[in-house]
């Protein structure tokens, strides 16, 4: 069981490795795994987007919305492939 | 003594030496909101050479100092993926040739985004320069529950942090003060780790390129970063000899040896910048709690609604920027003509005063008339892009805009198009695929601008039948509204086209930060509505004159004296016969018979005579041909034009003479030149033709080369002119009653 970084709140993973872009909204996801050789990758990075990272999917429509760290960041559903993440659920708390 | 500020090498003293500091930050992080509250109004805004990056500057004293401050563009990282964020990178590099190096960095962190911030903060403080924190929306942090606490981040960074407010001038004297005490000293090395095995190929790589480029070690680490690290290449030192291949080699070891180079800067400094925040900031006690803004956003982000919304937004810019503007206009208009009379009163009879009223007044007149709405489709824009909701536009409009080639933030540029291209193509700026952002480029031109609206509406008032359709709408009102719908067809059609082709490549992926609504300050927009106003008038304004100039000469000459006698002993004899009213009335039609005659006998009338062959698949006649020639600069000349060419005096395009003149216009056959067909005919040749000389300039400054403008006035010209026979040459057999 991996847990999330939030203080007063616990996750377990209920789904790994699956892809970014076949999250619904309002999933919270862990980053597992980013496929560097998709072209802006890099930049997604640069914005936070990295392993070991949790994010919320705002919107799972195209372009996808996130919520990462204090941002809100929309990508492109195929960037959204390149991205591995393991699907989360609370165990406390609220949300 | 005499002192000047461009030789600081001739002063005696480092006191009276101007301090050059360079302001750096995210996009959206209130960095210009603070360079206005330090530099107040003195401030600078030109272009940096080769490119359309606008260089602002500002200057302020303190405490007997002189300060410099540069407001860098807003970067998300010194490894930049498009033009804007190009500058940032070169001028903290230093490989800026026009810009010295500066001695201060002062970095603005969003204390509401800090991780994100950090980022970028991180990078920039490795430089080495002496830097200092301004710590901004604070207190908006603060009301999140999350305030950041700076004597905290100032132990992590090594730098003096000062929280800034900047509209109510909070920490803004003391941010002075701190930058005065950081000058010359050099900041610390931060202590996040890019792993061994990486830090012994970046300083491998350092000191091959210090061998070719002694610099500063620490700037050389950096460069050495970025050519080794970031594979979108952007920057020129790998051409240095031998780099290229020293960068593949040490990327195929790291390889081999099982290291994540490409991760290993952003795992790095996250992982530090983590570890940062946890000591600043309490644990967030709700995390993922869905902000003001994400409530705004369930609404305007979303796929039906969120468009819907945007097109009303539009919808209201555009008939605002009609409707305010017009008043406006109409004054501009007016003060062009009361100059040009004062002058024609002041000054004899002859060429010169001609080309000062025709030639030069008139064309600071065609500059300024469009001054209005232009200002207007700024502050429309600046508001957008402060508020935080063009970007919300861009994510709404990706969708759509991808099936062309293009991506959401293509969408601007071709939106502000209805308005006018000057202003959309420098637009375009920030979109990051350069081949995405030529495809624009190309494709702007051709939506409906609001210079193509008087030709539109003098040939749907003279010649399209008010016949009802349906539900109040008329064919008139149907084939104006076509227009505008051609119009964007036809240019998204072009940009898919470009993108197909001679622009061909894998669409780039949509990246865009939403940020959270604000309220924009005043200042702030009004300073950049200014500043962009300005730079339209100083740039495309000079060209604009300079060819209206021109096409007064050549409407104006060979001038044929014999041709002024003949009519001054008209008018003489007038006087002699008429009095009153009948008077005035004769005198305005002896002056449009004689300026109708000499257009005909001019350069351009000769050219139009010229020239009928190759319209004459098009069903227009040389007359029409001096119309099209005319307004090749301008197409709003048009209308102007086609009244000398028919004699009917001042004209607009609601001017009922002008459109009985061109209703009763015949062929020497019998057959009336204007049918509905040649009026249809007529509009789209000027949805599709390149009549805008503005717009060629502006291309060739944005692509800074003359290759872009060539092959957009080229394309548009046959486009324009295969599409206008096609549609006739069919026409007249499918429709005969129209033609």
């Amino acid at each position: 069981m991996i847990s999330g970084s939030a203080a007063r709140y616990a996750f377990a993973v209920v789904d790994s490795m699956v892809k970014l872009s076949e999250c619904r909204s309002g999933d919270i996801v862990l980053i597992t795994e980013i496929d560097s050789q998709v072209s802006g990758t890099l930049r997604l990075r640069e914005l936070g987007v990295i392993e070991g990272v949790d994010l919320k999917v705002i919107k799972s429509s195209n372009p996808m919305l996130l919520h990462v760290n204090a941002s809100r960041i929309a990508l492109d559903r195929e960037l959204a492939d390149a991205i591995r993440v393991s699907r989360m659920s609370l165990l406390q708390g609220e949300l | 003594m005499l002192t000047s500020h461009d030789q600081p090498g001739s002063k005696p003293a480092t006191e009276t030496q101007t301090i050059r500091v360079a302001l750096v930050g995210n996009p959206n992080t209130g960095k210009t909101t603070l360079f206005n509250a330090l530099t107040g109004l003195k401030q600078k805004v030109a272009n940096y050479p080769g490119v359309t990056v606008e260089r602002k500057s500002g200057q302020f004293s303190f405490e007997g100092h002189s300060i410099e401050v540069i407001d860098l563009p807003g970067a998300y990282s010194l490894r930049p993926t498009n033009d804007v964020e190009r500058i940032t990178r070169d001028v903290l590099l230093g490989l800026m040739g026009s810009e010295k190096p500066v001695d201060i960095v002062v970095v603005c962190l969003d204390a509401g985004n800090l991780e994100r911030n950090l980022y970028f903060a991180t990078q920039v403080l490795d430089l080495g320069l002496p830097g200092v924190v301004a710590l901004t929306m604070n207190d908006e942090a603060a009301s999140m529950g999350q305030p950041v606490d700076p004597v905290i981040l100032e132990q992590h960074l090594g730098r003096p942090v000062v929280e800034t407010v900047a509209p109510t001038y909070k920490g803004v004297t003391e941010l002075k003060r701190s930058i005065l005490q950081a000058v010359g000293r050099e900041g610390e090395d931060l202590p996040w780790s890019i792993g061994e095995k990486v830090l012994h190929a970046i300083e491998h790589l350092a000191v091959e390129i210090g061998r070719h480029k002694p610099m500063e070690r620490r700037i050389l680490r950096q460069i050495a970063v970025e050519l080794l690290l970031d594979r979108r290449g952007t920057n020129r030192m790998i051409d240095l000899p031998g780099i290229r291949e020293l960068v593949g080699k040490l990327r195929a070891e790291l390889e081999w040896a099982g290291v994540k180079w490409v991760e290993s800067e952003s795992l790095g400094r996250y992982a530090w910048i983590r570890s940062v925040i946890e000591s600043t900031r309490s644990a967030s006690e709700e995390k993922f709690k869905p902000s003001r803004s994400d409530r705004v956003d369930r609404v305007l982000t979303h796929p039906v609604f969120g468009l819907g919304i945007f097109l009303l937004v539009m919808a209201v810019v555009f008939q605002s920027i009609y409707t305010w503007a017009g008043p406006f206009m109409d004054m501009i208009d007016g003060l062009t003509a009361a100059a040009a009379t004062a002058v024609a009163g002041s000054m004899s009879p002859g060429p010169l005063r001609d080309l000062l009223t025709d030639g030069i007044i008139s064309g600071v007149g065609a500059v300024l008339i469009f001054l209005p709405q232009i200002l207007l489709l700024f502050l429309f824009i600046v508001l957008m892009e402060d508020s935080g909701y063009l970007a919300r536009a861009a994510f709404v409009m990706n969708r759509h805009m991808r099936r062309f080639g293009l991506t959401g933030h293509a969408f601007i540029p071709m939106l502000s198009g209805f308005a006018c291209a000057i202003p959309a193509i420098m637009s375009t700026r920030n979109i990051s695929d350069p081949r995405t952002r030529l495809a624009t480029i190309m494709a702007v031109p051709l939506t409906s601008c609001s210079a193509r609206l008087p030709v539109y509406a003098l040939m749907i008032g003279a010649l399209i039948p008010a016949t009802p359709l349906f539900a109040g709408f008329t064919a008139q009102g149907f084939v104006l509204l076509g227009a505008y719908v051609f119009s964007i067809c036809a240019a998204l059609l072009v940009a898919r086209t470009f993108r197909m082709t001679v622009l061909k490549g894998r669409q780039q992926p949509f990246i865009i930060e939403l940020p959270p609504y604000r309220i924009p300050s005043w200042k702030t927009v009004l300073n950049s509505v200014w500043e962009r106003g300005r730079m339209f008038v100083t740039q495309a304004g000079t060209i604009i004159l300079a060819i209206n100039i021109i096409l007064w000469f050549i409407a104006y000459f060979p001038h044929d004296n014999s041709l002024q006698a003949k009519y001054d002993a008209q008018r003489s004899a007038a006087e002699s016969m008429l009095s009153g009213e009948q008077l005035e009335l004769r005198m305005e039609e002896i002056d449009s018979l004689q300026s109708g005659e000499m257009l005909r006998g001019s350069i351009a009338g000769k050219l139009g005579q010229a020239i009928e062959p190759v319209i004459r698949p098009l069903g227009f006649d040389w007359k029409i041909g001096i119309g099209l020639l005319a307004s090749f600069a301008a197409r709003e000349v048009f209308v102007s034009t086609m009244a000398i060419v028919y004699n009917v005096g001042e004209a607009d395009e609601t001017s009922v003479s002008l459109m009985d003149a061109m209703r009763n216009e015949k062929h020497a056959s019998g057959e009336r030149v204007y049918s509905p067909l040649v009026a249809l005919n007529i509009i789209i040749f000027f949805i599709l033709a390149c009549q805008c000389m503005g717009t060629v300039a502006v291309v060739k400054r944005e692509t800074n080369s003359w290759k872009w403008p060539a092959v957009m006035v080229g394309y548009m010209t046959l486009l324009a002119y295969v599409s206008c026979m096609l549609f006739y040459q069919i026409g007249i057999r499918i429709w005969p009653g129209l033609a």
